[in-house]
């Protein structure tokens, strides 16, 4: 029955090629912790994307009860905390998720750089994985402000002063980063689409340049 | 998966190559992997959550600032440098240092591989490349280390400003502040003196600090300190045994 | 079917059909493009009036500055000041201070921000020193709120006032500190009375 309705799907569709491609493309064993336990290194990456995903979900359901706009920022994640069922779960799992995905990038970035897997020909590769890291490092950066508590808001008044310094066109891009001359309710409303749409996109597309090449390039081979 | 012969013939040829399909051999070791990250996340945040501190005030002035952990090297990093900087009279060229460094820093990230250039992979074979990356590590551990302690020493010193600023003119602990003119006549001939807070925090709970620096009683002013500079008061007080 | 054709020297159809394509296309993309990113960027050329702020008796203020001061030479007093803020579009009551000084002669008050110019904490007077401190990096201002040390880059920002009826108010700009920024360190103490029209 399961098998008539996929086939039934693939007549219109035609996805089969593009998931055989997918679920057949050949992985070295040696990066399989069940050859080598060692190989676990190999996976820091995909646990990254894995949470990533992770903080997808947890983000869109958190922001189901959060209000961006500085009277009631604090007070609706209060109300997460306090009132929604597994609000608080869903807040620190989203909290914690962002401090474990750094780490998990970290780690990635050591055994790509341990195993100089950035030489010729994934060069490319290492540029777009660069950006994802300032991406996410952006994720956390407009993140950290959206609870608006006095951490939140002290922590981005230190952060976006530091544009200032960019020479010449430093004011300017401090009040479009700040929505104004201050951090305030424009600043919490930028931050908050920043955060939930503009980095998303971003991030799923460089993701996507990432993936794409690593399946062009293949994994590094044992030395 | 419905090709089942397909399949068979695969996993042989795959097999003779040392490699394995992605889906579901690799997918099933990776996911074992995920599996125990996701899971220590979601135990870890049944345990520990993360704290919500007083809603956003522009104007308390009290509060030192804290940058999510991972920033706390940026922070700690311009910190130190910038006060060498200053000393050194470049005050003008702060763009050099705030935006200059920082731009070649990454850029310096961002082209790794173009000048790490050799086929060689070994890391130990490559000791610029392991030097670099033995001083990168070094340099976000120092900095974060030392970002800490700084955020840990000006939390602890906060109070003692706010002290001497606010309170040393009435009050004295270990004899330092305090003088006449925090007395209060009552009534006539009898006089409220400020008590010495030496070892206030073995008189009063934090609850009873607290009450009395919001809604001070027996003649004490109303400081109306911000939320930080109240939390940073009870804290230190209360650790005066 | 134009690889068929034999090369023609300039233009083919193909190549003009390309360019109307990619015309078409960049005239979508600008249509999107300007309203979007012109919504973005406007806060870099916004421009706001301050809001004048009643700080108190100029009679009092005197007073409590000679007071904090010795030998008839006003000292640095801290003057508290509330306020509704309007943050964009959101009126919220707010409250800060000023360091007020009087300094006599036909300018009277002496007005400074307490906003530290390096990331923008409020700097703290030191009476013993004759210093303005900053807790959070160290900045050491004189007490005309000039910088003298630490990553402080500018001179404390410094409140343009008036007097009406007596009373004392400051000009809160729309600035990092709040008050009209001196970018070098002359005049040491600039007069910012504004006179009544």
């Amino acid at each position: 029955m399961f098998t008539r309705f996929v086939r039934w799907l693939d007549e219109r569709m035609m996805v089969s090629p593009l998931w055989r491609d997918i679920a057949d493309h050949p992985v070295p064993a040696h990066t399989n912790p069940s050859e080598r336990v060692s190989a676990f290194v190999y996976c820091f990456g995909g646990v990254t994307f894995l949470l990533i995903i992770a903080q997808f979900v947890t983000g869109m359901f958190l922001a189901m009860d959060y209000v961006p706009d500085i009277t009631n920022a604090y007070n609706s994640t209060r109300y997460i905390m306090d009132h929604v069922l597994f609000g608080k779960q869903l807040l620190s799992m989203h909290n914690w998720g962002s401090t474990l995905i750094i780490i998990m990038v970290t780690l990635h970035m050591l055994r790509i750089y341990w195993m100089g897997v950035y030489k010729k020909p994934r060069e490319l590769n290492w540029l777009v994985g660069v950006t994802l890291l300032l991406i996410i490092l952006t994720f956390g950066f407009t993140g950290y402000l959206l609870p608006w508590d006095e951490k939140a808001y002290f922590a981005t008044q230190v952060g976006v002063s530091f544009v200032q310094y960019v020479p010449f066109i430093g004011k300017a891009l401090f009040n479009i980063i700040a929505g104004g001359n201050h951090i305030g309710a424009a600043t919490l409303s930028r931050f908050f689409a920043i955060h939930v749409l503009f980095l998303p996109a971003l991030l799923l597309s460089f993701l996507g340049l990432h993936f794409l090449m690593i399946r062009r390039n293949g994994i590094t081979g044992p030395y | 998966m419905y090709e089942h012969d397909h399949s068979e013939h695969k996993a042989k040829e795959y097999h003779e190559k040392g490699v394995v399909p992605f889906w579901p051999e690799h997918l099933l070791k990776e996911m074992v992997v995920g599996l125990t990250a996701v899971a220590a996340l979601f135990v870890f945040s049944i345990f520990v959550h993360p704290s919500l501190g007083h809603i956003a005030d522009p104007a308390d002035w009290a509060y030192v600032p804290a940058p999510d952990w991972y920033f706390y090297w940026v922070q700690n990093f311009f910190d130190v440098s910038g006060y060498y900087w200053s000393e050194l009279g470049l005050t003008k060229y702060d763009w050099v240092l705030m935006f200059l460094i920082p731009v070649l820093l990454i850029l310096a990230l961002y082209l790794v591989p173009f000048y790490d250039r050799s086929r060689e992979r070994r890391l130990l074979k490559r000791p610029v490349a392991f030097g670099l990356m033995l001083f990168g590590l070094t340099f976000l551990g120092y900095f974060t280390a030392n970002g800490i302690y700084n955020h840990d020493y000006l939390v602890a010193q906060e109070p003692i400003t706010i002290f001497q600023q606010s309170c040393a003119s009435c009050h004295s602990i270990q004899g330092l502040g305090g003088n006449a003119k925090g007395v209060v006549a009552v009534s006539p001939g009898h006089f409220v003196y400020p008590p010495d807070l030496t070892h206030v925090g073995s008189i009063l709970s934090p609850a009873q600090i607290r009450q009395q620096l919001v809604n001070p009683v027996g003649g004490m002013p109303n400081l109306h300190l911000p939320p930080a500079a109240v939390d940073y008061m009870v804290n230190y007080l209360s650790s005066l045994k | 079917m134009a690889g068929k054709q034999p090369q023609k020297a300039g233009w083919t159809r193909r190549d003009f059909f390309n360019w109307v394509l990619n015309v078409t296309m960049g005239v979508i993309a600008l249509l999107v493009a300007v309203p979007a990113v012109g919504a973005a960027i406007t806060p870099a050329f916004a421009r706001s009036k301050p809001i004048w702020i009643r700080l108190g008796l100029a009679s009092k203020l005197q007073a409590a500055s000679l007071a904090a001061g010795t030998g008839g030479v006003g000292s640095v007093v801290k003057a508290s000041y509330t306020y509704t803020a309007l943050d964009h579009w959101v009126k919220q009551p707010a409250s800060d201070y000023a360091y007020l000084r009087y300094i006599g002669g036909s300018c009277p008050f002496y007005i400074l921000s307490p906003i530290c110019t390096h990331l923008g904490c409020h700097v703290d007077w030191v009476p013993s020193a004759n210093q303005f401190h900053c807790p959070c990096h160290g900045s050491v201002y004189t007490i005309d709120g000039l910088n003298v040390s630490g990553p402080a880059p500018r001179p404390l920002g410094v409140f343009r006032w008036k007097l009406t009826n007596g009373e004392v108010w400051i000009a809160r700009e729309d600035t990092f500190t709040g008050a009209w920024e001196r970018q070098g360190e002359s005049p040491r103490r600039p007069c910012l009375m504004v006179k009544q029209a």
